[in-house]
């Protein structure tokens, strides 16, 4: 069977174009809400964020707020650190006195004795003292004593270069006996202790003879 | 101007395209840049609470170790006070040397003399009189005072007593040494602000 369309080719035409505008159409509109889904989900993002970012500012606000309430100990202690570096500036180095003249004491042979002592920061110390010079002694210890000093004296820790300067036989204050009398300088070794109000232990006696 | 219904199709798609493009590009497009920024200000914005919750940390520690720094303060004040409290010195100093059996003759404080490094040093000369195990006691009772001093230098001699009284026959009587020491003590403030005057009562 042969099927005529008596119709002619453009009211064809025409209602072909009107089926394809529908969907065209369709497409269009399917277009149009995609673009609206997309665009109102990434404007709710948008604002979420925003309101995430206002939080953090508000968190970061609030901190920095409450911190800023302690800045008056962080000042103290600012200000303790300052002093402190200029109190141990001021202090530091300080040569223990008390220490060096206590253990000098403690290592003088028991036949010498020290008439002048004195000690600078800058010069170090000297030291000046008699020796007992015995006439019954056979062979002459002599200047012995003043070697034994300088031996001890070497040994302590505070003190350097320590070095003889003079040692002589001379009267003793007209009571006709002699002495030797003898110089010695040395250097001073500094502790390195800025603040010191502890006690000082002092160190025990040398041994060497 | 005649258009065949092709034409028109072709056009109405390119029209959408066209819309839908500039959509795209209009409005979605710069929704993706503004998220972009905010993810940067909001990572921004953590680190600066991370910063602020570290000083604040850091902060309420120092609060805690408040009345350790205060008493800090409290004693480095009477170690190296902000003036030269002359008068203290004077008395601390007295009492040391009379602990330590000595006998203070007298004292001369020099100038106050600027340091660079923020503080004033000022040298005094004390001459003390007594035997020599009380002058080593003496030295060693000076490094423990609370005002911390320097002893720049010492001199320690056999004190000759010139008294026309004094029995010079006495044997028994133990060698006495006359120790000048020269110590410096501190302040905190400079030579301009220290004054070594009390300042007198108000009516």
């Amino acid at each position: 069977m042969i099927r005529i369309n008596l119709l002619p080719p453009e009211i064809i035409e025409k209602r072909k174009f009107e089926g394809r505008i529908t969907y065209v159409g369709l497409a269009a509109l399917v277009v149009v809400i995609l673009l609206g889904v997309v665009y109102g989900f990434m404007v709710w993002q948008v604002s979420g964020k925003n309101d995430v970012l206002q939080q953090n500012k508000e968190a970061a606000t609030q901190l920095l707020n409450q911190a800023n309430s302690y800045e008056v100990f962080q000042e103290k202690e600012d200000l303790l650190d300052a002093r402190m570096a200029v109190a141990a500036q001021a202090l530091a180095n300080r040569a223990d006195w008390g220490r060096i003249a206590n253990e000098i004491s403690l290592i003088l042979p028991s036949d010498v004795w020290l008439v002048y002592m004195a000690g600078s920061e800058e010069a170090g110390m000297e030291i000046a003292g008699n020796a007992v010079d015995s006439d019954a002694d056979v062979p002459d210890v002599g200047h012995k004593a003043v070697a034994k000093t300088l031996v001890r004296l070497a040994d302590l820790e505070l003190l350097n270069n320590v070095w003889l300067t003079s040692s002589a036989k001379a009267d003793y204050a007209d009571t006709g006996k002699q002495v030797i009398e003898f110089t010695i300088t040395a250097g001073v070794v500094r502790s390195a202790a800025s603040m010191d109000s502890s006690a000082n232990v002092p160190a025990p006696p040398s041994q060497t003879p | 101007m005649n258009l065949s219904p092709s034409q028109k199709l072709i056009i109405a798609i390119v029209l959408i395209a066209v819309v839908a493009a500039a959509a795209l590009f209009l409005l979605i497009v710069p929704k993706f840049t503004q998220m972009a920024t905010l993810d940067d200000q909001i990572a921004q914005a953590a680190d600066e609470i991370d910063s602020a919750r570290s000083l604040l940390s850091q902060r309420q520690e120092v609060k805690a170790r408040s009345p350790q720094t205060e008493a800090q303060l409290l004693a480095l004040a009477n170690q190296l006070p902000e003036s030269p409290e002359m008068p203290g010195l004077i008395i601390e100093l007295q009492d040391t040397v009379n602990t330590s059996g000595m006998e203070f003759i007298s004292i001369q404080p020099g100038e106050p003399e600027a340091i660079e490094g923020g503080y004033t040093a000022i040298a005094s000369e004390m001459v003390v009189i007594g035997r020599w195990q009380d002058c080593v006691d003496l030295l060693q009772r000076l490094r423990r005072i609370t005002r911390q001093i320097r002893i720049l230098e010492f001199r320690v001699e056999v004190f000759e007593d010139d008294d026309p009284d004094a029995d010079a026959t006495d044997t028994d009587k133990p060698t006495e040494v006359q120790a000048t020491i020269v110590v410096e003590v501190y302040t905190m403030a400079q030579s301009s602000e220290a004054s070594a005057t009390v300042p007198a009562p108000s009516e």
